[in-house]
């Protein structure tokens, strides 16, 4: 087992140092400077030339290079082209708040998937399982955005059920780690991105999990244990639900990989000041210490989860064994 | 008269298909008395399996069951399911066909067996445990494995696991539907040697289901022979397998070598089961059975009890000793063959 999560992580950084080349050159590949975006066209020549010289980007590219994974290396991602602030103060204070939107939004959406599944597949053919799928289908296919904005515009618009976006109410919550996450005030600001989040997100491991109930309740060890005299009840959670699971584990991997879009469409939706919105500045400022390190953390996060997957599926299932070599 | 076990009265099962109800099982009747062991044998498909989930009760919702199943003077086709769960291993346990999937893969075989314990005693966890390593020390399987989860263990080891389990709560009647089917030669017979052991120790009654008919003149006292869902013939298995007076029976033996290894050639019988949406009329046996006249495909034939307690549906039971004696050749079996192909 340690031997596995050793080699694994030899597997993970070699992963990340293949990420963090290809975002040094998918940057630099990308028509457009840093110079472009907030600098008059009509700049004279010197002084553009200047700016770039500034921020080292005069440089030959293998120079550059050799420069970024050092500071990468040494965890510097450098100073932002636009605000001038250092990138990991910039990250700092834009990552607490994606974790908990993206959080609470694949919680949820894993909870309620896991038991819909459970539970359409239990009882096979009702209506209940008709009508739980096409609105699971209904909300996949819709625009995450489209459901933001109508829920926006429904429950808090008309009914005031929700803030209309943001994290907290002006002049709240900039007072330490606690005052700022774990208030009701925060509570009732995430709820809507997290249920909209959630709403589209829940389909695909709600299918994956009614399909892999359907085989295990045909199962020889289901019938054996409706023999033995369980209770349905028995054996749907504690057998039935506890094997369907394993494969639901897999796609959790998948699905964070895939919540990272959807997240930067909630944040924008919502005015959530996090990650996703940051992303998508930087990108469209040409700031690249910025953009590097945010795609950077996007990708730590999912080989992460990946790797945390692997492992808890060696747990659920005591078949898979971690071998050496 | 000594009051019966199990005594199953005029049952017959039929599942749903495309095509129409498939009439599976159809009018059996078979009793058991307490200590006894019956051998339930049957080519694949012919019912034998639906007769132990109509006892069970864990036929899929589309089957229907008519008739009565008395076990303990109660109808288990008609008691509640919270009755009916009271008595499901606690009283009647199986070892079912596939013991290699009949175990959860995500948990400790101990676990499962105390699992079955506690669901019918209020035992604590530790006493489970205790009587989990004698279960396992009966079937002859080191107590420690019980720590080990199923893939870990080899067939034969999965299917004495399930005989452990089955013997748990000392039921009434333990049925074994075909415990050795998938079992390599070596070990079916460890494992029918164990069987019968236990049940010697145990005074379980037993119902044993299998297409190897060796397997029930090993361990059963009676048995019960069906062809196509119904039964064909019954009775003590001395009398069944040696004065067989259906001749379905006869080419049965013959389909099988005698377990006392004498040697003889094995003879098959030609054709295939009938499709049991659209049954034939009469006798059911009557297109493969090489002494079929007229009458046998015109009315299904009565019930004869043709000694004391054994059972024959026959027309012809009157000409079984002549049945018998052509039955032993191979040309009554193929020369019929060629009679059905032009037929």
């Amino acid at each position: 087992m340690v031997s596995f999560i050793f080699k694994r992580l030899i597997q993970t950084i070699i992963t990340l140092y293949i990420l963090i080349t290809l975002l040094f050159f998918m940057f630099r590949i990308l028509p457009g400077d840093p110079t472009t975006m907030f600098v008059d066209a009509a700049l004279p020549l010197e002084a553009r030339e200047a700016v770039l010289e500034q921020f080292g980007l005069d440089k030959p590219l293998h120079e550059q290079y050799w420069l970024y994974m050092k500071n990468f290396v040494q965890g510097d991602f450098g100073i932002s082209f636009n605000s001038r602030e250092p990138v990991v103060d910039l990250i700092g204070h834009y990552l607490m708040p994606t974790i908990f939107l993206m959080g609470s939004t694949i919680l949820l959406a894993l909870v309620i998937a896991i038991i819909l599944g459970a539970v359409t597949a239990w009882y096979r053919g009702s209506k209940f399982e008709a009508i739980a799928v096409s609105v699971a289908l209904f909300f996949r296919s819709a625009p995450i955005f489209w459901i933001g904005m109508v829920a926006l515009a429904f429950l808090s618009h008309q009914l005031n059920l929700f803030p209309i976006g943001g994290m907290h109410e002006p002049g709240q919550g900039s007072n330490g780690f606690f005052e700022t996450y774990f208030t009701l005030e925060f509570l009732h600001h995430l709820i809507l991105p997290s249920i909209v989040g959630a709403a589209y997100y829940v389909a695909s491991p709600m299918l994956v999990m009614r399909s892999s109930m359907i085989e295990i309740m045909d199962e020889d060890f289901i019938e054996l244990n409706r023999a033995k005299g369980l209770s349905e009840k028995a054996i749907l959670f504690k057998h039935a639900v506890r094997n369907a699971l394993l494969p639901v584990v897999t796609e959790i991997a998948l699905i964070v990989g895939f919540a990272i879009g959807g997240q930067v469409l909630l944040e924008v939706v919502f005015n959530w000041p996090g990650i996703g919105r940051l992303i998508v500045d930087s990108i469209s400022r040409n700031d690249y210490p910025v953009a590097q390190a945010t795609f950077f953390l996007m990708g730590v996060i999912v080989i992460f989860l990946n790797l945390i997957a692997d492992i808890l599926y060696g747990y659920l299932d005591p078949r898979v064994t971690y071998k050496k070599g | 008269m000594m009051n019966s076990l199990l005594d199953i009265k005029n049952l017959s099962t039929n599942y749903q298909s495309l095509a129409g109800p498939v009439r599976a099982v159809e009018d059996v009747n078979i009793t058991l008395n307490p200590g006894e062991s019956l051998g339930l044998v049957g080519e694949s498909g012919c019912g034998k399996t639906t007769i132990i989930k109509s006892i069970m009760r864990l036929l899929p919702k589309d089957a229907t069951s008519t008739g009565e199943i008395i076990f303990d003077d109660k109808n288990l086709l008609e008691i509640s399911n919270s009755d009916m769960r009271k008595i499901r291993w606690d009283r009647i346990s199986i070892v079912t066909q596939s013991a290699m999937n009949s175990l959860d893969p995500v948990y400790k075989v101990g676990d499962q067996i105390v699992e079955a314990i506690r669901t019918h005693e209020s035992v604590s966890k530790q006493e489970a445990w205790k009587r989990a390593e004698e279960l396992f020390e009966i079937v002859g399987v080191d107590k420690d494995r019980l720590h080990e989860y199923p893939h870990q263990y080899s067939g034969g080891m999965r299917q004495r696991a399930i005989i452990a389990m089955a013997l748990a709560l000392n039921p009434d009647l333990i049925v074994a539907d075909e415990p050795t089917t998938a079992l390599d030669v070596v070990v079916q017979a460890q494992i029918l040697k164990r069987i019968r052991e236990i049940q010697k120790r145990t005074k379980s009654s037993m119902i044993m289901v299998t297409h190897d008919i060796s397997v029930v003149a090993e361990t059963c006292q009676k048995v019960v022979v069906m062809y196509a869902g119904k039964v064909v013939e019954s009775g003590s298995v001395k009398e069944v397998f040696e004065e067989p007076h259906h001749p379905y029976t006869m080419g049965l033996k013959n389909a099988f070598s005698d377990i006392k290894g004498e040697k003889f050639e094995l003879i098959s019988i030609p054709g295939y089961p009938p499709d049991l949406v659209n049954p034939p009329k009469g006798c059911r046996f009557a297109e493969r059975c090489p002494f079929a006249t007229d009458i046998c495909y015109e009315t299904t034939p009565d019930n004869t009890e043709v000694n004391n307690g054994h059972i024959a549906a026959c027309h012809h039971v009157d000409k079984v000793n002549e049945m018998r004696e052509e039955a032993k050749k191979r040309e009554t079996w193929s020369n019929f063959d060629k009679g059905v192909a032009h037929k």
